[in-house]
């Protein structure tokens, strides 16, 4: 996993003993994981879910429902936080299936479009870039979105998607060359 | 990664994509809410599946009994 997703505010516990002390009945250690994973968990639904669904509300119900499930983690199985991403990630494409596609034209900024950066790049090509990432296939989209955006490892994909390795990266492949298309047609 | 790809740019602003101020407040507060608030009571799946087969045996019982008594009214010399 890379350094941005390690990044934890109190590196001290690990998150293993926080989901212990939640079960215990403090409640107030899960205030701990949500301060530490909020921001993957939002990039994630975020990018996955796109424009069509409220990024915060997906998130929120991400970890009300990762509350509600955390007697069925299995800390032997895999990481807290794989764990809490193929709950975003299966919340985040069932919301994308029930939103209604806009066309191209009619694809409302993104809240974070309004940054300095964003103002380089140009709205029209981030929305052309999230047009693009819409319209993978969804195992392309996941994929890309866990590894490229939320900084998950490809063995840690592999366990979300329960495929392997090798599959993830081909997926990995044809979404970076799919997504490099579209950037080619902007040009 | 490359600053002046506007792919890279774009990739680099998504991984800065953070929730708005006061976002684990409410996360916590649906938390308290959810586990506050009573659950729907739903029939088990388990008594469900029984509540089926009695519910139709209940019903040939009664047309069973209608049938008797029918034949009994309309068959003379038959005794209820």
């Amino acid at each position: 996993m890379s350094a941005r997703m390690m990044r934890a505010e109190r590196p001290e516990e690990d998150d293993e003993r926080l989901v212990l002390r939640v079960r215990a009945g403090e409640s107030s250690a899960f205030r701990i994981l949500v301060e530490r994973y909020q921001a993957p968990v939002y990039r994630l639904v975020s990018n996955l879910a796109g424009w069509q669904s409220p990024a915060e509300e997906l998130a929120q119900d991400v970890f009300v429902a990762a509350y509600a499930a955390l007697g069925s983690f299995d800390a032997s199985r895999g990481r807290f936080v794989t764990w809490l991403c193929a709950i975003a990630r299966n919340r985040a494409l069932n919301a994308a299936k029930k939103a209604v596609p806009i066309p191209v034209g009619e694809v409302p900024p993104r809240v974070a479009t309004e940054t300095p950066l964003d103002a380089l790049i140009g709205r029209e090509f981030g929305r052309r870039i999230d047009r693009a990432l819409a319209d993978l296939a969804e195992d392309q989209r996941a994929a890309f979105v866990l590894k490229e955006v939320v900084g998950l490892s490809t063995e840690e994909i592999a366990a979300i998607d329960s495929v392997d390795a090798g599959t993830v990266r081909s997926r990995l492949s044809r979404a970076r060359e799919r997504l490099r298309a579209a950037l080619e047609e902007e040009r | 990664m490359n600053e002046r790809d506007p792919f890279d740019r774009w990739l680099s602003e998504r991984r800065s994509e953070r929730p708005s101020f006061g976002f684990v407040d409410r996360v916590m507060s649906a938390i308290e809410r959810d586990s506050t608030e009573p659950r729907s009571v739903s029939t088990p799946r388990r008594v469900r599946r029984l509540s089926v087969p009695i519910v139709l045996s209940a019903a040939a019982l009664v047309l069973h009994v209608l049938l008797v008594v029918a034949l009994a009214l309309l068959v003379p010399g038959t005794a209820l």
